[in-house]
């Protein structure tokens, strides 16, 4: 299952959190990172030469607006979305499926695929798993995802879950078919199971089993609860191969990239720095800054002393509440160098910590910078003691989470075992994932033995809409 | 000091340089616009790649009456440039947007002030408030306060402008001087502070302000502890006056009004020939007037000023008009038009040099774009379908930004996407564009045929543009993005 499109390297490991190369046709990606979304071709505001000065190595384009438009032939002609915007380092497309089910409301799925009514000319359109793939591999992003099953976070129905996750695998064996370009983008699958831990376990295995070059956990970013959603960061962290990236969809705030890359998550993406950006908020390690404060005023400092950035070096808070008070155009720009300034600073600070063995005091450091009142949320200082990060002295308030209990319902997988911090590390990386693998997956049978729900997965292409029944 | 010299001059024109506290501007060029101190799409990295054709920018001194304050200007390098992230770029204040037709709505003036409107409201602003706001942005240049009136005013209006634009000169007049006063007596009470603390180390600037109290998460960002700031503005040395090199008092260029009335203008221009000012704005243009009498207008008061002298000209819609004030004696202009060009998703491509036999080929050259759909001999307008594959820079040859880096498709593409980075790409374009003939015109008078040069840009023009395209130049494309 070595991909020639996608080589990961895993540097260092503190705990669960490490630090990798991922080589990509187009970049030397270093993990974890944030890539900031470029929607429609164009990160908002910013050039793809800025881009590269603010340390982007990868970021990421929407298939569902590319593909209406200008459409993917069209950008197949002109080179690809690297060649049609100019940029020369890696980058990612999402199916496209997401897109759909969150912006149409008239968006119904089907086990030929995503229908959605065209908002073009309201006619009923059809996305499906091999047209998503044709589409991205006429955008030719290094990083592909399938198109996957998504239930919106705020379903309550089991059964949907259930259905979705089994259509998600066979939606990526659909997928793996119809990709045309393995050798050139590397195709993920997505990790459904919504907040169910046996669904995820399922979900992980069966994707697993296709031994593809990297994996998302999927479902998340959708307004769930944060209880829920670091347990599933956690255990999907903790379940997928060790010597391939984890990549955690939609997620942009800092908080949320520091606790999943504590629990060996490696990449991001969200429009967050850039969207609120253009609402005149910048991103600090102490929070956020609502520029539009008359706090801001007459503050003639930078927003960040410590950034570096243009934005902080040339410009003070006190210019940027006036710009950004009149609307002038160029305050979005300003303010979105910073945000992705902000978070391409904070994944290089996480890296440099997992390198030299000092990550727990770093995320010590830094949550204490956050909430100087000692009033972290429970959520945080539970998932951080999961991932072997005590806040004792930071936060005002102890694990609360049955760890225990969770443990034996085979929410947390062991942790990997701990590699050597080098880089000749690869191969052991790659015998480790191996048997990393199959230990999850015996554990997992062992699970579902126990708990009688042995199941058949349904073939790919079956027209059951429904796994066999749960109980 | 012998602030301005020509190298060249033919007829009216001439080929300058003025120097200012900011360094040396050769004319006739076009200062960058800005609102709010920024360009409107432009972040300073982008405004650098314009250099050395891009030499200054113009603010509006309206927009700053109420914020920043005085106070803050002083601890962010004691002018607006350290402020508003250019401390390096020579910068003139006008009492007006030369982008916005702001006249005609609101009250109109009297004899104390003109009418401005502002973030909080309509407000009136006298000479004295702003000599203030001069004061505190100290620009190289500022024009001061006119009574500018539209082209359709009567005789007995603009006459009445030009005697109140007179009138608030001598208070500018006069209040600059005791600026400059001011200015020397601090600059000597500096050096003997120096001379006294010789040898100690540098002073640090007042401690920062501590933000007020707040609640929440802004509180905590704003209530950092405060640290010495790593900025690039002032003299280098990043705080006020202490240690900077010596400031002197922004240049005063005395406005010239007179509206759409020959006799006006030249009434205007005796009137204010003499005073002691560093040059003249001729004000007013841009206010509906026909561009036909432009000439006539021009002539009429660029005859009574004197020539060692700069001259300010705001306003200009057409390449044509720009290349007539420049005719007529005018060494400074604005941005203006390229600004609106890239408002409309226009590239400007009218060719810049005279074809071989004349100056030197290639470079920046000029478009070969046909008059097809979508194009003119001036400008692509890049929302047309034709551009959907075109994968050409804007301009063949064109060494900006955006033509380096982009094709047509991709800007076609981001315009009907409605993404910023469309006018990000087209005003970095359209503002090299026409700083470049801005050089081509200076050029052309260096060389002693700049009325060949003028006589083969509107040859070509009128051929090139037919009645119909004439009149729908005001720009009746759709609205751009973002
Ligand atoms: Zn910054
Ligand atoms: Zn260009």
């Amino acid at each position: 299952s070595v991909s020639p499109a996608l080589k990961f390297q895993v540097l260092a490991q503190q705990g669960r959190a490490r630090t990798a190369l991922m080589t990509l046709p187009h970049c030397v990606v270093e993990t974890p990172v944030f890539m900031p979304v470029g929607t429609k071709g164009t990160v908002k505001g910013l050039t793809t030469e800025q881009l590269q000065e603010l340390d982007c190595h990868i970021i990421l384009g929407n298939t569902y607006h590319l593909g209406n438009h200008p459409g993917h032939e069209l950008v197949d002609s002109m080179g690809g979305l690297h060649g049609f915007i100019n940029w020369p380092r890696g980058m990612l497309t999402d199916s496209g499926g997401f897109q759909m089910v969150s912006l149409l409301h008239l968006a119904d799925i089907t086990e030929a695929g995503v229908e959605f009514q065209s908002p073009v000319d309201g006619s009923r359109m059809l996305l499906t798993p091999e047209q998503s793939m044709e589409i991205q591999n006429g955008l030719g992003a290094d990083i592909i995802m399938q198109l996957d099953d998504v239930v919106p976070a705020i379903n309550v129905d089991a059964a949907r879950f259930e259905e979705a996750t089994y259509r998600t695998t066979r939606w990526l064996d659909r997928c793996i078919k119809a990709h045309a370009r393995p050798t050139e983008q590397s195709l993920f699958p997505i990790v459904q199971g919504g907040f169910d831990v046996r669904l995820r376990e399922v979900s992980m295995q069966q994707l697993v089993e296709r031994g593809c070059p990297g994996y998302a956990i999927g479902g998340l970013a959708g307004g769930e609860g944060k209880d829920v959603f670091w347990r599933v960061v956690a255990q999907c962290a903790a379940g997928l191969p060790p010597g391939k990236p984890r990549y955690v969809m939609g997620i942009g705030h800092s908080l949320d990239i520091v606790v999943c890359s504590c629990l060996g998550a490696d990449m991001y993406d969200s429009v967050y720095p850039t969207r609120t950006a253009r609402f005149g908020v910048a991103l600090v390690d102490s929070g956020v800054m609502k520029l539009k404060n008359r706090l801001y005023r007459d503050d003639t400092r930078p927003i960040d002393e410590d950034c570096g950035c243009m934005t902080c070096r040339l410009y003070s808070r006190a210019y940027l509440h006036g710009l950004v008070a009149r609307g002038v155009p160029s305050a979005a720009v300003l303010v979105s160098y910073h945000n992705v300034a902000h978070t391409q600073s904070l994944t290089r600070r996480m890296r440099a910590a997992i390198k030299e063995g000092r990550l727990p005091e770093w995320v010590r450091a830094f949550v204490a910078g956050m909430f100087p009142r000692r009033d972290v949320p429970q959520w945080v200082v539970d998932a951080l003691d999961v991932a072997g990060i005590t806040l004792e002295g930071i936060a005002d308030r102890p694990p609360l989470h049955d760890f225990a209990g969770e443990l034996a319902r085979g929410a947390y997988a062991p942790p990997p075992p701990q590699q050597q911090p080098s880089a000749a590390a690869a191969a052991a990386a790659a015998a480790a994932a191996q048997q990393q693998r199959q230990r999850q997956q015996h554990q997992q049978q062992k699970q579902e033995q126990r708990a009688g729900k042995r199941q058949r997965s349904p073939q790919p292409g079956e027209e059951s809409l429904l796994p066999p029944a749960a109980s | 000091m012998q602030r301005f010299t020509t190298a060249a001059e033919a007829g009216y024109a001439r080929a300058g340089t003025l120097l200012t506290r900011q360094g040396a501007l050769r004319t006739p060029t076009a200062l960058l616009y800005t609102r709010r101190g920024g360009c409107l799409y432009l972040t300073p990295d982008m405004m650098e790649k314009l250099r050395p054709q891009a030499q200054g920018v113009q603010i509006n001194a309206m927009q700053f009456l109420e914020q920043p304050s005085a106070a803050v200007l002083a601890k962010t390098g004691g002018s607006l440039h350290a402020f508003v992230g250019m401390p390096r770029w020579p910068m003139l204040a006008t009492n007006r947007d030369p982008t916005l037709q702001e006249y005609g709505v609101g009250k109109p003036a009297n004899n104390s002030g003109c009418y401005v409107i502002t973030q909080s409201g309509g407000q009136m602003v006298t000479p004295e408030r702003y000599m203030g706001v001069i004061k505190a942005l100290r620009p190289e240049l500022f024009v001061a306060m006119a009574d500018e009136v539209l082209a359709d005013a009567t005789r007995k209006r603009v006459a009445q402008s030009v005697d109140r634009t007179a009138k608030w000169l001598d208070e500018c007049i006069e209040r600059l001087q005791a600026m400059q006063q001011q200015q020397q007596q601090q600059q000597q009470q500096q050096q003997q502070q120096t001379a006294a603390a010789e040898g100690s180390s540098q002073q640090q600037p007042e401690p920062q302000q501590q933000a007020a109290s707040a609640s929440g998460r802004d509180a905590e960002a704003a209530a950092q502890p405060a640290k010495r700031q790593r900025r690039e503005g002032g003299g280098g040395g990043g705080g006020d006056a202490a240690e900077g090199p010596p400031r002197e008092a922004p240049l005063l260029l005395a406005p010239v009004v007179g509206g759409a009335s020959v006799e006006e203008r030249a009434r205007a221009a005796k009137g204010v020939a003499d005073k002691p000012v560093a040059g003249f704005a001729l004000s007013g243009f841009g206010m509906g007037e026909d561009a036909a009498l432009l000439p006539q207008l021009l002539a009429a008061a660029v005859e009574h000023l004197p020539k060692n002298k700069p001259r300010l000209l705001l306003g200009m819609a057409s390449p044509e008009e720009a290349l007539e004030g420049v005719l007529h004696g005018a060494d400074l202009l604005d941005c203006s038009y390229p600004t609106h060009a890239t408002a409309n998703g226009y590239a400007l491509c009218f060719p810049l040099r005279m074809p071989a036999g004349g100056g030197a080929g290639g470079g920046d050259g000029g478009a070969e774009a046909g008059p097809a759909d979508g194009a003119d001999d001036s400008k692509l307008n890049l929302w047309a379908q034709q551009y959907r594959l075109d994968r050409r820079p804007l301009v063949e040859g064109c060494s900006c930004f955006a033509c380096a880096s982009h094709t047509r498709a991709y800007i076609h593409h981001l315009l009907h996407a409605h993404e910023m980075l469309a006018s990000v790409l087209l005003e970095a374009h359209n503002t090299h564009w026409w700083l470049a003939f801005f050089g081509e015109m200076r050029g052309a008078i260096e060389a002693g045929r700049l009325r060949e040069y003028a006589e083969w840009f509107k040859a070509r023009r009128r051929a090139a543009r037919g009645l119909a395209e004439a009149a729908a130049e005001g720009g009746a494309a759709a609205p751009a993005g973002a």
